[in-house]
């Protein structure tokens, strides 16, 4: 399967999902005007993916800021790693002043079952 | 307007403690372009966590603004629907106000009615459970029906319940008017 790279832009974040080695990568911001736009092709690459997984994958997100249409999107992402019952991890970075980013991660957490880590970054 | 005015509608502006105010049409570039000087103003004045906040309560309003007139351009060419104003001041060195306004019509303003009251009677606790459970119910990314999580999102930024008003310009359309208060 090919890997999925989208480049970042001012209101869009990088994207990088290695089908190879599993790791799958968002970094950024995210507050595009149509988040259905920027998402559901993500999500269709995610879910023909997860069909495929038979090895443990590591989602990684090191977000500056994402607004709510965006954090629907997300919840949505998550939706999809959980209910594929593969073996997932979330790793969600935050910068440490950036207190937004860490309680909107903690509350992901506690609408989800799948391992979701919350890691600091200096 | 007059050359000779401009000082004064200045004056004004610094009167009312008003940062940045951009009124006419809006789009996504406009939006990324103002935000982006937005946060760079912020940021050398005020700490991370209110630069943050400050920046999400404005993208929040100026996209609903954007998307409720995406929504109407297909009925209705006039420019007027894909217009708004946004304003972000600093009323003392640790709170800002962030407003929006935009025409709605008779539908949307009843919508908003209900919403923005419910969301006054709500703690921030009450607020957060609502956000949560809005954003899990549905299973589809729909930018049309963005705005109600936008506006709880607001609320749960804002330091002080929001002040809403409408003004009513003819039988079909209001002026709505938003207003956010950040404080660190």
């Amino acid at each position: 399967m090919e890997n999925l790279e989208i480049q970042a832009t001012n209101a869009t974040p990088f994207v990088i999902f290695n089908s190879k080695t599993n790791i799958l990568e968002i970094i950024g911001e995210s507050y595009p005007e149509d988040a259905a736009l920027f998402y559901n092709p993500i999500f269709t690459w995610l879910k023909t993916y997860l069909s495929q997984l038979t090895q443990p994958a590591t989602l990684i997100l090191k977000l500056e800021y994402i607004n709510t249409s965006s954090s629907k999107a997300f919840m949505i992402l998550f939706d999809l790693l959980q209910e594929s019952g593969k073996q997932i991890t979330v790793n969600w970075h935050y910068n440490y002043e950036n207190e937004m980013i860490l309680e909107c991660g903690e509350e992901f957490k506690e609408d989800l079952t799948i391992p979701f880590n919350i890691i600091m970054d200096k | 307007m007059l050359t000779t005015q401009l000082y004064e509608f200045m004056q004004q502006l610094n009167n009312l403690k008003i940062l940045f105010c951009y009124a006419g049409p809006i789009s996504q570039g406009i939006v990324e372009e103002l935000g982006r000087n937005i946060k760079d103003q912020l940021k050398s004045e005020s700490t991370p966590n209110l630069t943050q906040k400050v920046f999400s309560v404005y993208v929040e309003q100026i996209q609903n603004i954007l998307n409720y007139s995406t929504q109407k351009q297909s009925q209705n060419e006039d420019s007027e629907f894909k217009s708004g104003i946004t304003i972000i001041g600093r009323s003392n060195s640790d709170q800002y106000f962030v407003m929006a306004g935009n025409l709605v019509d008779a539908n949307q303003k009843q919508i908003l009615i209900q919403l923005l009251n419910k969301l006054k009677t709500m703690t921030k606790e009450e607020l957060k459970d609502y956000f949560l459970e809005k954003r899990k119910k549905d299973k589809l990314l729909n930018e049309k029906q963005g705005a109600g999580l936008g506006l709880i999102d607001i609320a749960r930024k804002a330091s002080e319940p929001l002040e809403c008003h409408f003004k009513d310009i003819d039988s079909n359309y209001s002026f709505f008017s938003i207003k956010a208060i950040i404080k660190n």
